[in-house]
């Protein structure tokens, strides 16, 4: 009987946990690694989650983090249970009350810029980039949080934020703010309102903006397929693109007609743009590099056609790329306009 | 027929379900960029596809602050197949050949592909809907099987 007991105490860590590591592994480990160790995603260390009451960690999951790269899940309770469980190993999960903190948010906001502005940023945007990347050095461990996120502000608890705020987060950047800079109970409480002042009703998950707008831009060229290349090549080297030898569209997949020579690519890439949206995202290069293709039908009217790349840019739930995604497609649609005046 | 629509239903019905959820396809291999470079090429082999070229996009990289220079993208297809949709569908030319990414993230790799299901609202018959939601599942398993040949 004692035995039997026994068992039953070393096997349920492990009864608790299963189930929890396979939703693990089929959801988060792309972004946030094998073992947690952060990625794409921040790092889900287990002294980090010990600061997250479930509450918050089902909330985040449910909302994700509108335009900052993680999604929004649509898991079962009972999945997010066992999830959670996993991700906490073991370790107690905090408990906070939900009573709004009461504060001087103008107070707040002066503290804001002396002691984190500098990391979170000036508008409460947090760091560029994903979560925590191999692929490149940057000056942080990890990338900042963004406060004033909506799915932040609607999964935290005021408590929790306060609590980060004075006593910081093991094994992070985050300091504890109490220790190091002495922080008063009113300073902290200053803090929280200001950082709740952010908040916003949760939008409805809008049909993304791109949606109405064509996959493809298809433009008539005036010229014939040898001109209109060129023309296209020389626009794209006007354009600050550096231009690729050019490929005829199923070059290097073994098929043999004549008419292949009629479907020409136009590769070109612009290096620093193309850092520039890796570093913001390293994802980003499924839709690497930028391409024209110029078809000449059996009419002998010359066609281009070019992919409208905000469809595929609002894959990433990156606010920023979006942004400057936008320029970028301007600047592309243009090139192709002048190339087929 | 009926079998053929009693698959795409099944099809659209779960193909709906994940694009509702994961816009990009997404592994992660426990096995360094090369390994999983070689995987990914039998794994394509191994579906029927051939590899077209591969675009380096790791110029410079390792000299503007990033750790791994390791950073590539496979364009792979099958000839006849896509030969045949573009020229009833101009405007799938931007999109084929179909690519891989691949990139080196410490000891492991990332391999991401945009949903070739993207690809439907440009194609107009059951028949056609078919050749892509079988490129989105020939998608799926690639990344699925390169993964698993390192776990």
């Amino acid at each position: 009987m004692k035995s039997k007991k026994l068992l039953i105490v070393l096997l349920l860590p492990w009864l608790s946990f299963a189930g929890g590591q396979e939703i693990y592994s089929e959801n988060c480990e792309k972004c946030h690694g094998f073992s947690q160790q952060g990625s794409l995603g921040l790092p889900l260390y287990r002294s980090t989650i010990a600061n997250h009451s479930d509450d918050y960690l089902k909330k985040t999951i449910k909302y994700g983090r509108p335009g900052r790269i993680m999604p929004s899940f649509n898991l079962s309770n009972a999945q997010m249970t066992k999830l959670i469980r996993f991700l906490r190993a073991g370790v107690k999960a905090p408990q906070y009350s939900q009573a709004v903190i009461a504060g001087d948010a103008n107070a707040g906001k002066y503290t804001y810029e002396q002691y984190c502005q500098r990391c979170h940023g000036a508008q409460l945007e947090g760091g560029e980039g994903t979560g925590k990347n191999f692929s490149w050095q940057k000056d942080r461990e990890v990338s900042p949080p963004a406060l004033a996120n909506q799915g932040f502000l609607h999964a935290a608890e005021d408590q929790m934020i306060k609590r980060i705020i004075m006593k910081g987060i093991k094994d992070t950047e985050m300091m504890s703010f109490e220790k190091e800079f002495n922080f008063t109970d009113k300073m902290a409480n200053d803090l929280v309102a200001y950082i709740r002042s952010h908040e916003k009703p949760m939008e409805q998950k809008l049909e993304p903006s791109a949606a109405k707008e064509p996959l493809v831009f298809v433009y008539e060229s005036a010229n014939d397929l040898g001109t209109t290349v060129d023309r296209l090549r020389d626009s794209a080297a006007a354009y600050n693109f550096r231009v690729y030898p050019s490929r005829t569209l199923f070059e290097g997949l073994g098929g043999i007609a004549g008419d292949d020579e009629k479907q020409v690519v136009i590769r070109f890439c612009n290096f620093k743009n193309m850092q520039k949206f890796l570093k913001l995202d390293p994802r980003l290069g499924v839709i690497l590099p930028c391409r024209v293709t110029a078809i000449e039908d059996e009419s002998g009217q010359v066609k281009v056609y070019l992919e409208n790349y905000m469809h595929a840019v609002e894959r990433f739930n990156n606010e920023q790329i979006s942004i400057d995604a936008q320029e970028l497609i301007n600047n592309m649609k243009e090139m192709v306009e002048e190339a087929v005046w | 027929m009926v079998v053929r629509v009693i698959a795409l239903c099944v099809l659209m019905v779960t193909s709906s379900v994940f694009a509702a959820h994961s816009e990009l396809l997404i592994e992660r291999v426990n096995a360094k960029f090369s390994y999983t470079w070689l995987a990914l090429d039998k794994t394509l082999k191994a579906h029927k596809y051939k590899a077209a070229y591969l675009q380096r996009c790791d110029f410079a990289l390792n000299e503007r602050h990033y750790k791994s220079d390791k950073y590539r993208i496979l364009f792979f297809g099958k000839y006849d197949e896509m030969k045949r949709m573009t020229n009833k569908y101009p405007e799938l030319a931007p999109f084929i050949p179909l690519k891989i990414t691949v990139m080196e993230e410490g000891a492991h790799s990332l391999i991401i592909a945009t949903p070739p299901i993207t690809l439907l609202p440009l194609v107009k018959t059951d028949e056609d809907r078919m050749t892509i939601f079988r490129w989105n599942e020939d998608m799926k398993s690639i990344l699925d099987q390169v993964r698993s040949q390192y776990q």
